[in-house]
């Protein structure tokens, strides 16, 4: 019309953002800005949106629930999305994991499928960079690869067999991608930790601290050791009965490969805790895996849960709110979410401190027998790390609460009951008669504290539980090895017990007995650290775990006698019909959301519970 | 209605009125004293005056029959020669009444000439401009200020409703500073949001606090005939507020104040404990927690206290009843002055409009958590007349409003808040009572009333967050600034002219004050009543102060609100109108640019040319053509403007000779049709056409979502065929207009699949198309000259359907939003059968959501629409409804004997439906023992068509029935819509306002004080409804956890001219 360049010039104004690709990728600082977007980065909304989500410790602190309590391991006080899933629903509560994000979710789906995006990009463009060593360069990728198999396998974990990406996708590409097999998945993602290792050793970057202080500002990136160990999962899921394509063969393949994480974290210096790691205090040591310290040099790779340290950070969420860690019980906070509370189904896999499980009534009868086992007083004699990791009642020295009161008393015909039982005042109280204690800080806590909280993504305890189920079941059972390994599979098994003082596996088991032993090891070692959800599903035994009845402990206080020699009388009863599981098969994985559902053809849907 | 007294268009008229005769005749003249130099010449002379005693300039005197005649001068004078044989003269002026004066009378004339009864209506106001009423040819409606007066609202935005016809409003809430209307144009036009243009005094502001004193006109502007000229920004309509000007003449002064009494409207009705608790023994039996049972004697004790102790113990709270008073005042209160002479003419207003609260809340001293609202309004605007060529005015209006609210609203917890666990709060005789009461021992002689407990985080106990003290005072103000030059350019041409226009307008909220108490909290540990030495009272927060320490009070200076901004607006305009025998022209031409800086933003700009001619035969024929080519900075280079053409044609049939020949009956018959292109630049977010790298709020570099890089406006396609019918002499006038509209180049965010990891910006994809019709007849008549009445009825439909939308690839067709109205629910779940399971057996062969063990009697049954024996995600499909009504209608009417003057509105919605979740559908929402009206019919073997299925008690869980669409109950509400349940019909007719005046003009108190007339007058609103919805307001669209209701009212008023 008239004059249109004119009055363009008026409207042709838009922010200056300055970064172009150029800009970004040739800059080794700008790169590194790009890139750490994956430790740390958020969604425009302010929310974080990076590989943090698919850590099980930061969804306990987001979600105000667990892993474990979608399982039969433990009931959340409080009646919640927690309990629904369990039992076969889903809802909308899809949306929260899969769908689009806002304050309450936990986008894990689309935060790894953007985490990948990221890897893609640096891969693609870090040959831009022009101010770069080489061994910054190797180590880039290397990250590069270990987030993009990370990003997968948690995919992986939760949703089930994915397409592995390796290219950016942009317009004119295809979106809808096939997914692999369940196997082929775990193979690539193996594959890409494995390239993640070739290049963090060619930088030199199997640890990040060569002096073993666990100082370094950089430990919240993955190194060479971390990727072997990662590597070393995906091939025990590849080789696990969901996933496993050629049998035995898996498991050597995953043997073979833990052993070579073992060996190699062993080489660096990584080792499990010891008393000696925190003065004599055993376990001060072990719980400094997950609490308190930060970082230990059990972790391979971990997330440190801390305001003050910026790439393990914990934004958005004060730790004095951290409802599914610490129960609003302890703290006096009447509506506050419910913490972990521990089924008496899981209580029931610690073992006496003699090496006797009493998982089943016959199991119990047998330690009975023994003088090792009392049903009415149930606590004395455990494993030690029962005591490390639930609270239980009179438990002393816990969370302010010396001893845990967790009972009722009859008076006067009416039930009274015991501050950390009191269902009237707080909604967070337990149904089962256990709280949650590994993460718990055993100081005050009845005005909530702050503390430092670490997820131990990977640790060397954990290394040996792989191996010895990968060696156990490539052939050998309990004698399980692989050519060149200096342990066998119950070797291996017995470390991880000798270490917090249990006594060793007795030989001579066979290989199914065996199996169930290494699984039950597994299960208590790493209770409350986000592996038990997704271990009954490759081994196949969540249909079993789901359809058992869930018993918590009824306890009341009456006088001591000899039938009741701690005073108090217990009594194992089914939690309430709202807190059952149920089992259908379609829990195997988490559904997308309808949405997504109806847009690709090629990538099937998961199906709906 | 009476637009003529507006100041600004009389000028403009009578201007332009004198430039067209003085053209026409210096040209007649000429040829036709050629003609006539040999005939008989009388010369007469003398003033035209108008009624208020001031000089007309321009108006026209005509020999009857010829063309000879003249205009007046800048006093109203003339002088004309005219022949001998003349017979009559005729003296005219727009908009007032023709007079006739026989020629042979004299040779003086000093005539006045009245407002005609027929001109009050003829000035429309439209875009960037006036037209005459006859020579309009878009669809556009207008109301002037008495109309608004009468609706006795004190928010411009309520007043609208039932008015205009295609105008939809829908008050959400009554709130006082926070209760104007949603309005929308002809239905629901874009996912980009509908909301209509809105400009005061031509310059785009808000409208919703002016006083109803100071507007002259509202006009609505809905086709694209209308609205072109606004470009980018038209395609939802667009409403012109014209404030009041002065015009010359002695000042008039007129006062004006009413005292109004509101009431809530369809508050919840009360449903005392024991209901609520026999109701929850009902839902504990479903779900087998029969060890929570609620005993019978407990039961009683709800119903009948034994004793006042009891009464405590098993309380049974009407939390409406408690803390709400019985109705609450507003003030209105009003000065105005207009007048004028030959230099300036003015017009100054002052308002004041109070609101008062519906709750007692807490007043104590400066502590004030009661909502309350003031509102002042003032405004000058002032006319100078430089020279007989140039005028100069000055605008400047504004407000200021303070708003007083509890830092909580109390409504989420009134309507769920049970009304048996807690007292309000615990009475002063407790501690007192040495017998019955029950006295605090840590703190011996302690008295008073305490506030109980609040439960927990949402069933808190509303009396105490209302009482502790805690609220925020807000600080608001707009002011808006305009000077405006126009300059006669007739030098140039005749029927030039210059307008130049400065705007400025700026607002701004600040919290001025909040305050953060929080009183003790008081429980009673029942248990403990009578242990001796036992302290049953537990305070939560503080401990070990017998005086509770207040904090103090924090007052805040300067906390900017969000919303402010400063608006700088500059407009020029070229003019011209002439008229040439038969054929009328006009032409426009306009420049302006606007620069919004939006709190912290980038400033929004905007920039437009935009251009009119109108061609008038005879006024016949009318002819219209408008064009827009509107820039802002929001789209691609390249697509930054927009051209929207229009043009529209009117025909005037009744003008035509054989049309009065043929149907004398018909007086009135306009043909009009108007096709064009209008556009919206609404869009989710700015910078759509860049995509670079971001840096997000952590300082890491993040990747854009991907650019739209030729993002551009939405375009809509209007067309309009309307037509205006006048039956017995102008008596019944019957307007209907048809319009269709085909929206495209919708901005959507585009469905990339998740595998890519980054999101895709808005782009232009979306369609969608609309049509419906206004219709309104009026009937006005006056009998004799004391009683004369009118009737008015107004309807109006339209429907939408989604054209094209980004629907998943693979959606099955029921779950797409394309080819579906937009607002309509989708994601809807129907009842089958008798709605409910009846038996066990139909438990054991009908699919669920839910297995059967966990499955009662008397369970919603839903349709298994996806058909695979399963209720899931999958089973949500299209069900009828939406939340904007297709059918809107109004009956108004009016009635004046001698000094009385009667009128009412009714105004009615259908077709509209409602999200009714959480606290009015669910029971016991986050285990609150509460229930509402539509749980209280609920299923039962003997109450087979009740409304609710049977009763549940899951605490703080879902119900696992409802909640396999998703949602949760108590955060966001279920996501199934079931049909009459969770979305239900909300249609209503209601008693939108009433009005009855009585006028009177009494001599002794205008000899006394000068007072000319006085009004009283009471008004109503809202004080009958009619509607099928259970509870709460039909006008609102979301029911889920409660809101402030809106009010129906009443008014008593006084008003005083001098």
């Amino acid at each position: 019309m008239i004059l249109p360049s004119c009055l363009e010039s008026y409207l042709n104004e838009a922010p200056d953002a300055g970064l172009t690709t150029e800009v970004v990728f040739s800059k080794y600082s700008n790169m590194l800005l790009f890139f750490d977007a994956v430790y740390d980065g958020t969604h425009p909304n302010g929310n974080d949106y990076n590989i943090k989500t698919a850590h099980p410790l930061y969804f306990a602190l987001r979600m105000e629930y667990t892993w474990d309590e979608m399982t039969d391991m433990s009931d959340g006080g409080r009646q919640y999305e927690a309990q629904s899933i369990k039992a076969g629903q889903m809802g909308g509560t899809v949306d929260k994991f899969a769908g689009p994000i806002s304050s309450k979710n936990m986008p894990i789906l689309p935060s790894m499928f953007e985490c990948i995006r990221i890897c893609n990009m640096t891969i693609k463009n870090v040959g831009m960079l022009k101010d770069a060593q080489q061994v910054d360069v190797d180590d880039l990728i290397g990250q590069a690869h270990f987030i993009r198999a990370y990003a997968h396998f948690a995919l992986f974990r939760i949703w089930g067999p994915m397409p592995y990406i390796t290219k950016v996708l942009t317009t004119g590409d295809e979106f809808d991608l096939a997914r692999l097999s369940r196997y082929e998945t775990c193979k690539k993602i193996a594959q890409d930790f494995d390239t993640a290792y070739v290049y963090f050793r060619k930088a030199g970057i199997m640890r990040r601290d060569a002096d073993l202080k666990l100082s370094n500002p950089n430990q919240f990136r993955p190194t060479g050791v971390a990727a072997l160990g990662m590597k070393a999962r995906a091939l025990l899921y590849a080789a696990s009965p969901q996933n496993n394509k050629n049998g035995v063969t898996d498991w050597q393949d995953a043997a073979k490969a833990c052993w070579t994480a073992i060996d190699t974290a062993k080489f660096y210096g990584f080792a499990m805790q010891t008393a000696a790691s925190s003065g004599g205090n055993l376990k001060q040591a072990y719980k400094n895996n997950f609490m308190n310290v930060g970082r230990t040099n059990e972790q391979l790779w971990s997330y440190f849960a801390n305001n003050n340290n910026p790439k393990g950070g914990n934004y958005g969420i004060g730790l004095t709110t951290v409802q599914s860690m610490t129960n609003g019980v302890y703290a006096q906070q009447a509506t506050a979410m419910s913490g972990e509370n521990p089924t008496q189904n899981f209580v029931d896999r610690f073992e006496t401190k003699w090496g006797e499980p009493l998982t089943t009534a016959a199991d119990r009868q047998a330690a009975a027998h023994a003088g090792h086992y009392n049903d009415q007083d149930p606590y004395s004699n455990r494993d030690p790390r029962f005591d490390w990791g639930i609270v239980y009642n009179q438990t002393t020295e816990v969370a302010g609460f010396n001893p845990a009161n967790i009972y009722y008393e009859t008076i006067d015909g009416k039930q009274e009951f015991s501050d950390l039982l009191n269902y009237s005042a707080y909604l967070g109280v337990t149904h089962t008669g256990y709280y949650q204690r590994k993460t718990i800080y055993d100081s005050n806590t009845k005005v909530q504290t702050s503390y430092n909280l670490t997820d131990p993504i990977i640790r060397v305890a954990e290394l040996y539980l792989n191996y010895a189920e990968a060696a156990a079941q490539g052939s050998g059972g309990e004698n399980g090895i692989v050519p060149g390994a200096t342990l066998n599979a119950t070797q291996a098994l017995n470390l991880v017990r000798t270490r917090v003082g249990m006594p060793d596996l007795p030989t001579g088991l066979d290989p199914v007995t065996f199996m169930k032993r290494v699984k039950n090891e597994r299960i208590i070692e790493l209770c409350f650290e986000g592996h038990y959800y997704f271990d009954i599903r490759r081994w196949l035994d969540a249909p079993s775990a789901y359809s058992q009845v869930l018993y918590g402990m009824d306890i009341e206080k009456v006088a001591v006698s000899s039938t009741y020699p701690k005073g108090f009388k217990y009594l194992r009863v089914p939690l309430s019909a709202d807190r059952q599981p149920l089992w259908k098969d379609a829990m195997y994985t988490f559904p997308f959301t309808t949405e997504d559902n109806y847009k690709m053809r090629n990538f099937t849907p998961n199906p709906i519970w | 209605m009476d637009v003529l007294r507006n100041g600004k268009m009389q000028t403009f008229y009578r201007v332009w009125h004198c430039l067209l005769w003085r053209m026409f005749f210096l040209l007649g003249i000429f040829f036709l004293t050629q003609l006539n130099v040999s005939a008989q010449q009388i010369s007469i002379s003398g003033t035209i005056i108008g009624d208020d005693k001031v000089p007309i300039p321009g108006a026209s005197i005509i020999v009857k029959g010829s063309t000879i005649g003249t205009v007046t001068d800048v006093n109203g004078k003339f002088t004309l020669d005219i022949p001998s044989s003349a017979k009559s003269l005729l003296f005219s002026f727009v908009g007032l009444t023709q007079v006739e004066i026989p020629a042979g009378s004299g040779t003086v004339f000093n005539v006045i000439l009245s407002e005609s009864s027929t001109g009050i209506d003829e000035v429309v106001v439209v875009g960037y401009g006036v037209q005459k009423k006859e020579s309009v040819v878009g669809a556009v409606v207008q109301i002037g200020n008495e109309t608004l007066m009468r609706s006795g609202n004190s928010n411009v935005t309520n007043a609208l409703s039932g008015k205009m016809s295609g105008v939809l409003t829908m008050q959400q809430a009554g709130e006082p500073g926070a209760n104007s209307s949603e309005i929308v144009i002809r239905g629901v036009s874009s996912w980009n949001g509908s909301e209509p243009l809105v400009l005061v005094d031509g310059v785009e502001r808000s409208f919703t606090d002016l006083d109803p004193n100071e507007v002259e006109s509202i006009s609505v502007l809905k086709d694209a005939s209308a609205t072109a000229v606004f470009g980018a920004k038209g395609a939802n309509g667009v409403i012109i507020v014209t404030t009041k000007r002065g015009k010359i003449g002695a000042p008039a002064m007129s006062f004006s104040a009413a005292y109004g009494m509101q009431k809530a409207t369809r508050i919840p009705q009360f449903i005392d404990s024991y209901t609520t608790m026999s109701a929850l023994n009902m839902g504990l039996m479903n779900g087998g927690q029969f060890d929570k049972l609620i005993p019978q004697s407990d039961l009683n004790e709800y119903q009948n206290p034994s004793s006042p102790l009891k009464a405590l113990q098993y309380p049974n709270v009407d939390w409406f009843k408690e803390m709400t008073l019985p109705f609450s005042p507003t003030i209105d209160a009003n000065f105005n002055i207009s007048g004028g002479t030959k230099f300036v003419k003015y017009f100054g207003t002052l308002g004041y409009y109070n609101e008062q609260t519906l709750f007692e809340g807490l007043k104590n001293g400066y502590q004030d958590t009661r909502y309350k609202y003031d509102r002042f309004n003032y405004r000058t605007n002032l006319d100078f007349n430089l020279s007989l060529t140039t005028t100069l005015s000055f605008n400047i209006g504004g407000e200021t409003g303070i708003k007083n609210q509890p830092t909580t609203s109390p409504w989420r917890s009134l309507y769920a808040t049970t009304p048996a666990s807690f007292p309000a709060a615990w009475p002063a005789w407790l501690l007192e009572d040495k017998v019955n009461g029950i006295p605090d021992i840590d703190y011996p002689g302690a008295t008073g009333e305490r506030l109980a407990l609040k439960l927990n985080g949402f069933t808190q106990n509303p009396y105490t967050q209302l009482a502790q003290g805690n609220f925020n005072k807000y600080l608001n103000s707009k002011l808006f600034t305009d000077i405006v030059l126009d300059q006669k350019l007739d030098f140039i041409t005749k029927g030039l002219s210059f307008k130049g226009k400065v705007a400025f307008s700026t607002y701004y909220n600040t919290r001025t004050l909040y305050a953060d108490y929080t009183r003790p909290e008081y429980k009673i540990n029942w248990a403990d009543v009578g242990k001796p030495g036992v302290n049953p009272w537990y305070r939560n927060g503080q401990s070990g102060y017998y005086k509770y320490n207040l904090n103090p009070l924090d007052i805040n200076v300067g906390g900017m609100e969000s919303g402010y901004y400063r608006d700088l607006y500059y407009e020029a305009s070229l003019n011209y109108a002439n008229t040439f025998g038969k054929h009328g022209v006009s032409l426009l031409a306009l420049f302006n640019r606007q620069k919004k800086e939006f709190e912290t933003d980038y400033p929004f700009k905007n920039e437009a040319l935009v251009g009119r001619a109108t061609y008038d035969y005879s006024h016949k024929y009318l002819l219209e053509v408008n064009i827009g080519y509107t820039g802002s900075e929001r789209f691609a280079p390249g697509k930054k403007f927009g051209f929207f053409p229009s043009g529209a044609f009117g025909w005037v049939l009744s003008e035509e000779q054989f049309f009065k020949e043929a149907l004398p009956f018909v007086s009135k018959l306009k043909l009009r049709y108007s096709d064009g292109i209008v556009g919206s630049d609404n869009a989710s977010a700015r910078w759509l056409f860049v995509s670079n790298y971001y840096t997000d709020n952590r300082g890491y570099i993040k990747e854009d979502p991907a650019a739209n890089p030729s993002a551009q406006w939405e375009e809509a396609r209007k067309k309009d065929i309307g037509i205006e019918l006048g039956l017995l002499n102008n008596d019944l006038m019957i307007n209907v207009d048809f319009f269709n509209e085909y929206r495209t180049n919708m901005l959507l965010p585009p469905k990339i699949p998740m595998t890519v990891g980054n999101s895709f910006k808005d782009q232009n994809l979306g369609s969608m198309k609309k049509h419906g019709f206004d219709l309104d007849i009026e009937y006005k008549k006056s009998l004799t000259n004391d009683i004369s009445f009118y009737l008015k009825g107004i309807f109006g439909f339209n429907e939408n359907r989604i054209e094209y939308k980004d629907d998943p690839k693979y959606a099955p067709e029921y779950a797409k939003e394309q080819g579906k109205p937009f607002g309509a629910q989708i994601t809807g779940a129907q009842l089958i059968g008798s709605g409910y399971f009846t038996s066990i057996d139909d438990i054991h062969t009908t699919s669920a959501p839910i297995p059967v063990g966990a499955l009662n009697v008397g369970d919603y049954k839903f349709l298994d629409y996806y058909a695979d024996g399963n209720i899931s995600i999958r089973d949500r499909y299209p069900i009828p409804g939406s939340l904007y009504p297709p059918i809107t209608y109004s009956l108004g009417g009016g009635l004046s004997y001698k000094n009385f003057d009667f009128n009412f509105n009714f105004q009615g919605n259908q077709g509209k439906y409602v999200a009714f979740n959480q606290a009015y559908e669910i029971e016991f929402p986050n285990g609150n023992y509460r229930i509402h009206a539509s749980q209280l019919d609920y299923w039962t073997p003997t109450n087979p068509d009740a409304i609710h299925s049977t009763i549940h008690f899951v605490g703080d869980a879902n119900l696992p029935n409802l909640v396999w669409g998703g949602g949760s109950s108590y955060f966001s509400g279920y996501e199934t819509a079931i049909q009459d349940r969770l979305w239900r019909k909300a249609d209503y007719i209601r008693l939108k306002e009433v009005y009855l005046g009585y006028n009177f003009k009494p001599d002794f108190l205008k000899r006394a004080v000068g007072i000319t007339n006085m009004t009283t007058y009471v008004t109503g609103n809202n004080l009958w409804t009619l509607t099928n919805l259970i509870e709460g307001d039909p006008e609102r669209k979301d029911f889920t956890q409660g809101f402030y209701p809106q009010m129906s009212s009443i008014k008593f008023g006084l008003k005083i001219g001098f």
